[in-house]
């Protein structure tokens, strides 16, 4: 038992929280793809930032945007990328480069919330059926496997197709697909430290679960936990675009990326531009979480050392 | 191994029974009169009982999933409440499309990822391993509709070689299997990579080098081998992603299969439609993985007995 703690030094090590973190970020820094990745991010959470402080707080304007993203200009529709439209403008004379500016918010927070909300479920449900066991942990993980049956996005396209088409019932059904994702690696981490020693010397003086759970269980699967939040963002971000360029995801006039690719699409023999750059734009915000995730991954998980 | 067949087959009834109930309470989630929702604002009141009427809708919940599962027993999906037509008609040619496309996509992803997978590992640290690696993190992060716009874009339109849209010919097969095939590429890449890493730095990979076995015969017959069994379990769980990528990639190429038939399904309000088509492919997800299962365990299994 003991050898299992000096095995997995990242798992069972309890340092004070403050100098892992260092630690951590030292390393996400020395990692070329995390500190690519977390660059990358940093860009893109300012544009949203600027965006969501221009709109909430009066008299602020630090918005990147150069025109309205959603006023229409007849007279100038399908102009290519030019000093005024950086990006061009679309079918409507909108301006691409201030809609996509504007959709980045949009973006960020369906993908986090949707993995926040699956994660803090999943977790609920992982810790359940890892901790408690037994029937507890046939329940759920036969619940998991059911909703993982559906593959990809199949389970959200349904769900969204009953709720109907919005940003917020996307939400919802990304939510559900992140649930099940998070509950497995949560029970399996449960798993491998639930029996370590120290955890059955606290259980033996007597310590509630509660306390065991929240206070020595949960700290040490985190790892896992942060690390495929990251990765699911970036599916789900992936997810959300796809739903959206189907025509059951967030609704236009909203920029949500993938909608831009939607309406776009029907004019790329001649206009090219209105589908290029808001797939650009998912592209990097995705490669940005998988970054991290990655250089996460290498930096918390001993075993995945290169 | 009988036995170990046997178990898992009996493990996936819960699974099967679970698909069904989610696919059949699906339609329990529209807001508000399915009925009125699925024949409209302008149906009178007697066309709307009618329809309560032929979809069993005013019996108990529990009564309407008994006959659901009691229909689809009998394979029988249903009707299509726009055509009348019984969905199992409707679906099934169309599932054969979804399954090509699937093999075609399968068939892009397992070479390039192998290949480039191989290639990464044994220029481990070179800038080949770097350069595929960060293609690899691309592809992952890439929206396949966009990809697909993109070869659209060059091939149909700029160099007029390829069909927009279409299924059937070898040149309409061409550019859905780049789609469908890149994120599963990139997938199996960085997996063949890491598990043929792992196996490189075991001790038997060593004594053949020492032994003065050629480099290229460790690399395919002791290395590749063994790294071959978790990159099984990965092709297998891409099969699934690609029945869901299938919905995108037929959508962007205008392909008559099962995925594009779900989203006219949802525009149409085609509520049975959803239910069988959603079912199918979870369905044909389970019984894959299922496959792969098996296939990972005869190939564990044979390299235990050398």
């Amino acid at each position: 038992m003991g050898s299992t703690v000096n095995q997995s030094p990242g798992k069972a090590e309890i340092a004070a929280p403050e100098s892992r973190f260092k630690g951590l970020m030292k390393q996400l820094i020395r990692n070329k793809s995390s500190l690519f990745g977390g660059i990358i991010l940093i860009f893109f959470l300012l544009i949203a930032l600027s965006t969501v402080l221009s709109q909430w707080i009066p008299g602020w304007n630090f918005s990147l945007m150069t025109h309205s993203p959603t006023s229409t200009d007849v007279l100038n529709r399908f102009a290519p990328p030019s000093a005024d439209h950086w990006f061009g403008t679309d079918q409507n004379g909108r301006d691409i480069y201030s809609r996509i500016i504007f959709g980045t918010h949009l973006t960020i927070w369906i993908g986090t919330s949707a993995v926040l909300i699956g994660a803090v479920f999943g977790i609920f449900f992982g810790l359940l059926a890892g901790y408690y066991g037994k029937i507890w942990d046939t329940i759920i993980m036969r619940a998991a496997d059911i909703l993982l049956a559906f593959p990809g996005i199949l389970l959200a396209l349904a769900i969204v197709s009953a709720l109907g088409a919005s940003m917020n019932n996307v939400i919802i059904a990304l939510s559900i697909y992140n649930i099940p994702v998070f509950a497995r690696i949560v029970r399996g981490s449960v798993l491998e430290v639930k029996n370590i020693e120290y955890v059955e010397a606290i259980r033996a003086l007597g310590a509630r679960d509660g306390k065991i759970i929240f206070q020595h269980i949960l700290p040490n699967v985190s790892s896992p936990i942060i690390v495929q939040a990251s990765l699911q963002i970036a599916t789900t971000i992936l997810s959300a675009a796809g739903l959206s360029f189907l025509g059951v995801g967030v609704q236009p006039p909203l920029p949500e990326w993938g909608a831009m690719l939607n309406d776009g699409r029907s004019y790329m023999w001649d206009n090219p531009h209105l589908t290029i750059f808001p797939g650009i734009a998912i592209v990097l915000l995705v490669l940005a979480f998988n970054m991290l995730g990655d250089g996460l991954r290498d930096a918390l998980d001993p075993r995945s050392k290169k | 191994m009988h036995i170990f067949i046997l178990r898992r087959l009996l493990q996936l009834i819960p699974v099967l029974f679970g698909v069904t109930l989610v696919a059949f309470l699906i339609i329990q989630l529209v807001p508000g009169d399915v009925a009125q929702v699925m024949a409209g604002e302008a149906a009178s009141e007697a066309q709307l009982e009618q329809m309560r009427e032929n979809l069993g809708l005013n019996d108990p919940l529990v009564v309407q999933y008994g006959r659901f599962l009691g229909d689809l027993i009998m394979f029988d999906l249903g009707e299509s409440v726009r055509t009348g037509q019984p969905v199992m008609d409707i679906i099934a040619p169309r599932f054969i499309i979804t399954v090509e496309l699937a093999l075609w996509g399968m068939v892009v992803a397992v070479s390039v990822g192998l290949f480039f997978g191989i290639l990464s590992a044994t220029y481990r640290n070179t800038i080949r391993d770097y350069g595929t690696m960060t293609l690899a993190v691309v592809g992952l992060s890439m929206p396949n509709f966009w990809l697909g716009l993109l070869l659209i874009y060059w091939f149909s339109i700029q160099l007029g070689v390829l069909p927009t849209s279409g299924w059937g010919t070898w040149q309409q097969v061409i550019m859905p299997a780049i789609t469908m095939g890149t994120a599963g590429a990139a997938v199996i890449a960085r997996m063949t990579r890491s598990s043929m890493l792992e196996v490189i730095d075991q001790d038997y990979v060593r004594t053949a080098r020492a032994k003065g076995v050629s480099e290229r015969f460790v690399v395919y017959k002791h290395a590749f081998r063994n790294a071959l069994i978790p990159v099984v379990t990965v092709i297998g769980l891409q099969f699934g992603y690609f029945l869901s990528g299938a919905v995108l990639t037929e959508n962007v190429f205008a392909i008559n299969g099962l995925g594009r038939l779900v989203v006219d399904a949802i525009s149409q309000r085609d509520f049975p439609v959803v239910q069988g088509a959603v079912i199918v492919l979870a369905i044909t997800f389970v019984f894959v993985n299922f496959l792969v299962d098996i296939a990972y365990r005869v190939l564990n299994k044979r390299i235990d007995l050398n």
